[in-house]
């Protein structure tokens, strides 16, 4: 097995967990105001939290990937690269889409 | 404003510019028939670097200053939008680019020798995450603009 397949994929699906992470508590977070309290108590500041907990989940996760058992190709990698880019557009997307909402729409 | 605050927003700005210009080359150079792995591996590391230190000098200023003095002078503004919709979204989109970055990055310095050669479509899809890091630091960037414009 390839480590350096092994790492690159890990960090990749590592990363598009994240911003599916990252896009998921940024819109719970502004509709539920315990969580974005509890951002806030836990961390200083509500995009603080959402910034340290992004990175410890990328982290974790890059660290679990890489040691589990797994078939990765260069195909495979490119596949999920490919991934990364399509989850990042539709996270922008959702992201802004929301706060379109919510600022220019919602009464 | 504090000096010190005044240097870390014109901080976050510069060092924002110079990491979308590193990946904006790599975008570029990737998108070239034989690209040159010495230079993408110097030229993603730059722009991982600069993307880092701009993520902090501006998350200091925004958690320190930004939410307490500018955040009400916008929100009464003629354009409360500014930051409702565009602060709102452009701090939360920039969380995206450290990752993409150090995705990229780590990916060309481990398969950077397999970049000449169409392997499993690896570097066509290098293309697509070097340009989405360049559009959302434009998009970032737009966003800080607009915010600026309407404190003013």
């Amino acid at each position: 097995m390839d480590k350096k397949i092994r790492i690159s994929s890990a960090a990749v699906l590592s990363s598009i967990i994240v911003i599916v992470f990252i896009t998921a508590i940024t819109i719970i977070a502004d509709l539920n105001p315990a969580l974005k309290d509890w951002l806030k108590n836990t961390f200083s500041h509500h995009w603080i939290g959402k910034g340290i907990l992004s990175v410890v989940i990328f982290a974790v996760l890059t660290f679990l990937f890489s040691i589990l058992p797994a078939k990765d190709s260069d195909a495979g990698l490119a596949k999920k690269l490919s991934g990364l880019f399509w989850i990042s557009v539709l996270g922008t997307l959702a992201i802004f889409g929301f706060y379109f909402y919510e600022a220019l729409l919602a009464v | 404003m504090t000096s010190l605050l005044q240097i870390l927003l014109i901080a976050h700005i510069i060092f924002g510019l110079l990491g979308v210009v590193g990946f904006y080359a790599v975008w570029m150079v990737l998108l070239k028939r034989n690209p040159t792995p010495k230079f993408l591996k110097l030229s993603s590391l730059w722009g991982l670097i600069f993307l880092i230190v701009s993520w902090l000098t501006g998350g200091y200023y925004y958690a320190t200053f930004y939410g307490a003095s500018v955040k009400p002078i916008v929100k009464a503004s003629a354009y409360p939008w500014a930051h409702n919709l565009f602060m709102e979204a452009k701090e939360h989109v920039f969380l995206f680019m450290p990752f993409l970055a150090v995705v990229l990055t780590l990916v060309i310095w481990l398969q950077h020798e397999k970049l000449n050669a169409e392997v499993g479509g690896l570097k066509h899809s290098l293309v697509l995450v070097a340009g989405i890091i360049t559009i959302i630091g434009f998009i970032v960037t737009f966003a800080g603009i607009i915010i600026s414009g309407a404190v003013r």
